[in-house]
Parts: C-alpha cells; sequence; structure tokens
C-alpha cells in the first residue's frame, strides 16, 4: 500500500516536473528528470521483483527499535 | 546529496534567473511588454476584457508557470531533506530546536535556499515532516524569502537604505521575536501529517552495515519516495494557494496601487500592507515591484512595506503551512503579525528617510 501511495506521488512529481521543463528548459531540471526516471525505474524493478521483503524488512525493524545515528 | 541539488538549483536556474530579473530592473528588459501587472514576465497577459474566471485561470497560470522551477526544486530539496533528517540523528536534532535558536537555526537553514516564502515553505514543510520544531519551520520559511543576500545587495543599490534598513530590523524581529513567542501557540502532532510511519522506518541510512554502491542507491530511492509523498500532500494544496493569489489579483488590479498614490502616507501604508497579504509574487518581484511604486511617486514608508509584504508570511503560505502549525491560530496570528509589522516598516522607513 505504502509504495502504492508513493508512486502516485512520484506521478504527481513527475507531472510538476514535465511542466517546469515544458515552459523553462533548463539543465538543472533535466538533471533531475534524468536522476529520477533512473531511480523510479530501481523502484519499480524492485517493487515487481519484490526485492524489499527480506534485506529492507530488516532494516525496517532496526530502525523502528533503535534509535538512529 | 542535499548540497548537489541546492547547487544544481542554484547555478542552473536560480543565479541565471536573479541575473535576468536584474537585466529587468535595471530597465534593459528586452520583453517589456511580458512585463504582468505584478511586473515578472506572464505567459498569458489578463487583459480588463477578460471575464474574472478566465482572468482567474489566465493568473493562476501565470503563478504556476512563474513559480513552477523554484516550486519543483523546492521539492526535490524537501525530499533529500528530509531523507537526510530520517536517515541522521544529529541533523534532526538541528531542525527540533525551539525557541530562539530554532528560529535562528531555521533561518541560517533558509537562507542558502534563494526561494520565496511559497517555496521555502514548501521546503521547510517538507523537510520538518517528522519531528521539527514549528520554530525551524517558520524560521526556513522567512531566512529564506527575507534573507536573500542578493536581493538586499540589490536593494540597496536601488532604494534609500532607510527603505533596506527598515526591512532588515523587521525581519530580524519577525524571525527571532515573533516566530518563538507564537511557536509556543502550535500544537504539535505526534505523527507527521505527510509520511507513514512504515515508510519512515523504512528511510535509513545503510552505512556502514552495507556497501557504500547500496548505500547511495538507497539514498536516491529514498529521496525519490519522500519527494513523491511531499509531492502528494504538497501539490493540491500548492493549487488552493495558487487560486487564492490568482483570485485576489484579479479583484485587485494595478489600478488600485496608482489610485492611491496621492493618498496619505499612512493611509498608502496601511493600504498597500493589506494588498501585499494576498499578493503571491517569485522571488525578488519584489524588488521589481518596488521600483514601480519608486515610479508612480510613493514615498519610502510604501516602498519599505511593499519590500517586507511581497515575500514574507501570506495566505498562500497560510494554506502550507496550516497542518504543521496544529491549525488556524498561528497561521492567522502570524498573518496578522506580519500585517502590523509591515506598516511598522513603512513607518519607520518614513522616519528614517533622510538620515542616510
Amino acid at each position: 500500500m505504502t509504495i502504492k501511495i508513493s508512486i502516485i506521488g512520484i506521478v504527481l512529481f513527475a507531472i510538476q516536473i514535465s511542466l517546469a521543463t515544458f515552459y523553462n528548459t533548463s539543465i538543472d531540471l533535466k538533471i533531475v528528470i534524468g536522476v529520477a526516471t533512473l531511480t523510479f525505474a530501481y523502484i519499480i524493478y524492485k517493487h515487481l521483483t519484490k526485492n524489499t521483503t527480506h534485506a529492507d524488512q530488516q532494516f525496517m525493524v532496526y530502525n523502528a527499535t533503535k534509535s538512529k545515528r | 546529496m542535499l548540497i548537489g541539488f541546492l547547487l544544481l538549483f542554484l547555478y542552473g536556474s536560480r543565479f541565471p534567473s536573479e541575473a535576468t530579473k536584474g537585466v529587468c530592473i535595471e530597465g534593459e528588459c528586452e520583453k517589456p511588454h511580458d512585463h504582468g501587472e505584478l511586473n515578472f514576465h506572464e505567459k498569458y497577459p489578463v487583459t480588463e476584457a477578460d471575464a474574472f474566471p478566465l482572468a482567474t485561470v489566465k493568473s493562476s497560470a501565470n503563478f504556476w508557470i512563474a513559480n513552477a522551477t523554484g516550486m519543483t526544486f523546492a521539492l526535490v530539496i524537501a525530499g533529500a531533506g528530509l531523507s537526510l533528517v530520517l536517515s541522521y540523528k544529529r541533523i534532526s536534532s538541528f531542525l527540533e530546536l525551539k525557541g530562539l535558536k530554532g528560529a535562528a537555526m531555521g533561518s541560517i537553514i533558509g537562507m542558502p535556499l534563494n526561494m520565496c516564502a511559497n517555496c521555502s515553505a514548501v521546503a521547510s514543510v517538507g523537510m520538518t515532516s517528522k519531528s521539527g520544531s514549528a520554530e525551524s519551520t517558520l524560521g526556513i520559511i522567512l531566512g529564506g524569502a527575507l534573507f536573500n543576500f542578493i536581493g538586499i545587495i540589490t536593494m540597496f543599490t536601488l532604494f534609500d537604505a532607510a527603505v533596506v534598513i527598515s526591512r532588515i530590523f523587521f525581519s530580524l524581529v519577525m524571525i527571532l521575536v515573533v516566530v518563538p513567542v507564537v511557536s509556543k501557540y502550535v500544537i504539535q502532532r505526534k505523527e507527521s501529517p505527510f509520511v507513514r510511519g512504515d515508510l519512515m522506518n523504512s528511510i535509513s541510512c545503510y552505512f556502514p552495515e552495507k556497501t557504500r554502491g547500496e548505500t547511495i542507491v538507497k539514498c536516491f530511492e529514498d529521496w525519490l519516495i519522500l519527494t513523491g509523498n511531499i509531492a502528494l500532500k504538497l501539490l493540491p494544496l500548492m493549487l488552493i494557494g495558487t487560486i487564492f493569489v490568482a483570485v485576489f489579483r484579479v479583484l485587485f488590479p494595478n489600478e488600485v496601487l496608482e489610485s492611491i498614490a496621492s493618498y496619505n502616507p499612512l493611509l498608502v501604508i496601511t493600504i498597500v500592507s493589506f494588498i501585499g497579504t494576498f499578493l503571491s509574487i517569485p522571488v525578488l518581484f519584489e524588488i521589481l515591484l518596488g521600483t514601480v511604486l519608486l515610479h508612480l511617486g510613493f514615498t519610502n514608508g510604501a516602498i519599505a512595506a511593499i519590500l517586507f509584504t511581497a515575500p514574507s508570511y501570506r495566505i498562500f503560505t497560510l494554506v502550507l503551512t496550516k497542518e504543521k502549525l496544529g491549525g488556524y491560530t498561528v497561521p492567522v496570528i502570524l498573518i496578522i503579525t506580519t500585517f502590523i509589522f509591515r506598516i511598522g516598516t513603512g513607518v519607520l522607513a518614513e522616519a528614517l528617510t533622510g538620515y542616510f
């Protein structure tokens, strides 16, 4: 559920950055689009291959129970 | 990553954009016909023939376009900032400072953002959404909007020193006195209104338990997930704020300002301050607006009031920070205080005129 909400948010962010780039094309926005696209592809890949379950759940437990650095 | 995105924003679009604004301020703009009523370049000019709904839609679009890059980077920086805060306890403790320290620390963090109050509100509310104090939230917003170094230096070259000194004085009082006092009335929520608890726990620093490579990949993943969550929460509010501002801009066109130029100076300052509460313009355009008033023959008081008013806490900021500040009470107190301070800035500027 959380990842689905995050994906909706990322899509909204993608709409905002696309609008910004449409009206004001600048190199910084292009770089952010590139970085965000690669990261989004990785998140989707991880979600679809269910790679999140083991390692990340260990960290979720670790973070929930122990104080962070 | 946070510093990287900030530098990318500053050197990629903010500094070049401020250089362009500098050209406009000096009256050497190549597209002066594009300057709208509030003096920034408007994509869809609002004409007298436009009906109210059409004028509002055009104004909303103009405002959104003018702020598009700033707002986008506000989300990007907020995501990176919140990711850092959630992964590194020592950083989050800076944003949890209360009272004078919290407000001062917030304003120092806000200064390099180089954003208007609206964009810095997005960045600030995002960054402090886990456990940041109200003082640091407001400090970041006001520090970013009122202590833009480029803006202050430009103002010294264009306006009477009395105008700039009174603005700096009231900006300092606002951040160091008003923010700590009003923040005592904020009802802090235990749970972040932006990010769910289970999501927060998944945001972490892998290093040193995992390799540097895995840590870097996780940093980008956390950043995008948080940016998405902040966008989901703030973009609808940003849209509502934009429509509010557009409605007011259509109701009070430039002719209103021109018609009051000959009134009593104190009355002019009060009217300008009131109008400024509902105005919303991109960063540094308050200077352009100030030069418009200068050319229309307004006194230093009115110019100082608009310079303090335009980038400060307003309706748009209220819409964004309402949830973080625990309801309408504190934002409304801030709006009223800002309004009174605007008058104060104007009166002080009038009193200091002639001393410099």
